[in-house]
């Protein structure tokens, strides 16, 4: 059962990297970004094109895949949220269209993805990080999977300390509140969005290149179930609050685990979905509403 | 039977006491005026009647029945109307087509058509009835509101600080409407700062201040009560 | 020109089968409901016609029961989310359509588990299918103007004002979630009795994101945007087909402009392309002429 908890914590962990950009978008930019998965996966694909032919060590593939899908999800900002923000004014009523043009996008770097992969799973080689197996307290556990919980952990309460301190992470919440005022403040609503978008995207990419490596290999399509998890989490976390998106990220994978171990694994990715719905129907604000930034 | 009765009414928004005991008695056929200082609970007040808001304590009849806990739309055909502090027409409709979602709560069998028509010819908005808001001056939007309401047959108007920002003449303009709808019968609610209208229009005017009852009366009198002038220049120095 | 509607018959049919879950969208949107529920009651159309009429119903009865038979689960749920609005009423419908096909995976005694079902009988013909289409378009037609048409302007636009004039906003709201709602099961029903098979992974984010397009593409502004849309996204990876290995993102790529740029889709295409022609001298316009 230890066992079963470990893998959960490690699962966790992807899902901690993965649901903090998008509670990122969606609290302070208000934006569904349904591209978000394939950024991740971007990030993964970033890590094997870079790797095909020289063993790079991990420590240079883990920042350019960073860099790759931050930038990915800053064009998006720049080529479609702003524009869109701007031409329709209000940003509720801009809420549907920005999430149809992530849809597009997601398409677009998805068709990418396929040609660079061959429609075929590709994985990073062995070089790049030697993952050897640990025995410790009866747990077996890898290199790999506790480079991965320290990374997500430490970036994650990284964020959440740095959002809730800094003078950048007021910014960020007054942005939330009220991006016009913002600017009255000598805050750059424009600037604050780019930054918010790059760090979703990094975290987004780190992520992809650590569950390749886990997983040993990643498609084009690796996204689709990732996704709604995603969303259960940040759901379940109160949109907009990175502790809840850490604490919810935990709490799914030990749901999921759970429910392949002592129920049926056909079963496993339902969980999620069932998730979003109940919370959605009961308590849609999510666990954590005081320290989140989002209104209604 | 009075057309609207509040008994001490409370709206309160967890430790926010917004409205903290009002009592009115409005009688068909006046046009009353609600004045106070910011912050009095005016405009929550009047989110409560018209049921936008949820009544904390205390009693709302309108037309001798109990609507305290009615929704929205219920007290709407009961035949409620108001207005909002900013203007709110659809833009993608014409003038006629506003005007004409007045009535769509009419009972079947009243002549929608025929209740717009009128009620544009009422407010004098014949020559932009195939306009589209956008393109008019905001005392004129504002009169396609009112003539929104006097279309749906409503019996009371609640107006919400209607002339925030008009001009002088617009001003007169929309206080000679609402003392013709008076002469036409129909009870209307004016929440106001500007005095001057306030003055020129009402026949009874109820203060507020801190979201209970300070004074009633005509105008006139009431807004020289020393209390009035107290609250209100009392705010001004305090910052409000 | 018959040469050419056989040739193109099965894109006809897919086309016109899909527009009818445009129209579920567009009823939905227009009157602000985020509701994408229609994609799962898609499925459960789908597979529910299929074991009808493999038991034996006739066609015209099992589409019939069954789209009846949708509406209470359908009224079920759009109380239960009857409080949410925008990207959460969104995401739910999203995470609903998700259930549906796990549920789709898995129930191997009627939906053939993720096999799926195949040899489908083919009752609908593309006549059949046309009528349905007709009917659905001149519904929604009927249901976008006069009174209906400005309560739904009102819902969309400003609940509060829109309550204020005696809508009941909650009850209009779960009616347009429940017809939204019966129309996806329709346009389920058809499509699988036209063509014949039905797997749990064609109604899951890919029939999503295909219905978005086609309302993005089409544009809601008005009864025809479906249709057109529908037509568009079918026929587009044909046109396409020159850049096959880009297929995707060519697609996705059009979506993101048409989106951004021209987000009225094709129905703001032709308005435009109206004004212009009214207007070839580019005159100043009158305010009326503008504004259409």
């Amino acid at each position: 059962m230890s066992q079963h908890l470990l893998n959960a914590i490690v699962l966790g962990s992807i899902y901690t990297l993965f649901a903090l950009g998008l509670t990122l978008s969606w609290g302070v930019l208000n934006v569904l970004n349904l591209a978000h998965g394939a950024i991740f996966v971007a990030g993964g694909l970033t890590a094997y094109v870079i790797t095909k032919d020289s063993a790079l060590s991990l420590w240079v593939v883990l920042p350019a895949a960073l860099i790759v899908s931050g930038l990915l999800a800053v064009a998006l900002e720049v080529v479609a949220y702003r524009p869109l923000r701007k031409r329709v004014g209000d940003v509720h009523a801009a809420e549907l269209p920005m999430l149809i043009a992530s849809v597009g996008a997601a398409f677009m770097l998805t068709g990418i993805g396929t040609r660079i992969t061959g429609n075929q799973p590709v994985g990073i080689p062995d070089g790049v990080f030697h993952v050897s197996s640990h025995d410790i307290a009866g747990l077996r556990i890898t290199n790999l999977e506790i480079l991965i919980i320290v990374v997500a952990l430490a970036l994650s309460i990284g964020l959440a300390v740095f959002v809730r301190r800094s003078r950048h992470g007021r910014a960020l919440r007054a942005l939330a509140q009220d991006p016009y005022t913002c600017g009255l403040l000598g805050i750059s609503p424009e600037r604050m969005a780019i930054a918010t978008m790059f760090v979703s995207g990094a975290l987004a990419g780190v992520a992809g290149v650590l569950l390749t490596m886990q997983q040993s290999a990643i498609e084009a399509h690796s996204w689709e179930p990732l996704l709604l998890k995603g969303f259960a989490v940040i759901v379940l976390g109160a949109v907009g609050s990175v502790w809840g998106a850490i604490i919810a990220a935990y709490l799914l994978a030990v749901a999921e685990i759970g429910t392949v171990v002592y129920i049926s694994g056909s079963l496993r990715d339902g969980v999620a979905f069932a998730l979003i719905l109940v919370l959605l129907l009961f308590r849609p604000q999510g666990l954590f509403t005081r320290t989140a930034w989002q209104r209604s | 039977m009075s057309l609207l009765e509040l008994e001490d009414v409370k709206v309160w928004f967890g430790g926010v006491r917004a409205v903290d005991g009002v009592s009115m008695r409005l009688e068909e056929g006046h046009l009353y005026g609600i004045i106070g200082p910011n912050g009095s609970g005016k405009t929550t007040l009047i989110n409560a009647i018209s049921r936008l808001t949820h009544v904390t304590e205390g009693r709302i009849a309108f037309r001798g029945e109990d609507v305290t806990r009615a929704a929205p739309h219920v007290v709407a055909r009961m035949g409620m109307a108001r207005t909002f502090q900013s203007i709110r027409l659809l833009d993608r409709l014409t003038v006629r087509d506003n005007v004409l979602l007045g009535t769509d709560r009419l009972a079947p069998d009243g002549d929608p058509a025929a209740a717009t028509d009128a009620a544009i010819e009422r407010l004098g908005l014949e020559a932009v009835a195939k306009q589209y808001p956008s393109s008019l001056a905001y005392g004129t939007q504002r009169r396609v509101e009112i003539a929104r309401a006097v279309a749906s047959g409503a019996k009371l108007l609640l107006l919400d600080e209607p002339i925030a920002g008009m001009s002088r003449s617009e001003r007169d303009e929309i206080a000679e409407v609402l003392r013709t709808l008076r002469a036409d019968g129909l009870t209307q609610v004016l929440i106001e700062h500007d005095l001057r209208m306030v003055l020129k229009t009402c026949d009874f005017v109820y203060v507020l201040n801190l979201g209970r009852n300070l004074a009633e009366g005509l105008p006139a009198e009431t807004v020289s009560l020393p209390a009035v002038q107290e609250a209100y220049l009392g705010r001004t120095h305090a910052g409000a | 020109m018959f040469d050419w509607f056989d040739s193109n018959e099965a894109l006809i049919q897919s086309a016109l089968a899909l527009s009818i879950l445009g129209f579920s969208v567009q009823l939905a949107l227009r009157a602000g409901v985020f509701s994408l529920a229609g994609v799962g009651f898609w499925a459960i159309g789908g597979y529910s016609v299929a074991n009808l009429v493999g038991d034996g119903w006739s066609t015209p009865l099992a589409i019939a029961v069954t789209v009846a038979a949708t509406l209470l689960p359908a009224l079920g749920l759009a109380l239960i989310l009857r409080r949410l609005r925008a990207l959460y009423l969104a995401m739910a419908t999203f995470a609903f359509v998700l259930i549906v096909q796990i549920v789709a995976l898995n129930w191997d005694s009627v939906t053939g588990g993720p096999v799926g079902l195949f040899a489908i009988p083919v009752t609908v013909s593309t006549l059949g299918l046309t009528l349905v289409v007709i009917a659905c378009a001149a519904g929604t037609y009927i249901w976008e103007r006069g009174r209906h048409g400005r309560i739904m302007e009102s819902l969309r636009e400003d609940e509060q004002l829109a309550s204020s004039l005696g809508v009941d906003v909650a009850r209009e709201r779960v009616k347009v979630f429940v017809v939204s709602a019966g129309l996806g099961t329709l346009s389920g029903a058809l499509n699988a009795l036209m063509f014949n098979t039905l797997t749990a992974d064609q109604a899951g984010f890919g029939l999503i994101t295909t219905v978005l397009m086609v309302i993005v593409l089409g544009g809601t502004g008005a009864w025809w945007g479906p249709l057109a849309g529908a037509f568009i996204v079918t026929w587009l990876p044909e046109v396409l087909r020159f850049a096959d290995d880009y297929r995707e993102v060519i697609q996705g790529a059009i979506v993101l402009l048409v989106v951004v740029y021209a987000p009225e889709g094709v129905v703001g295409a032709v308005r435009a392309l109206r004004r212009l022609l009214r207007n070839p001298l580019r005159k100043p316009l009158t305010l009326k002429e503008a504004a259409e």
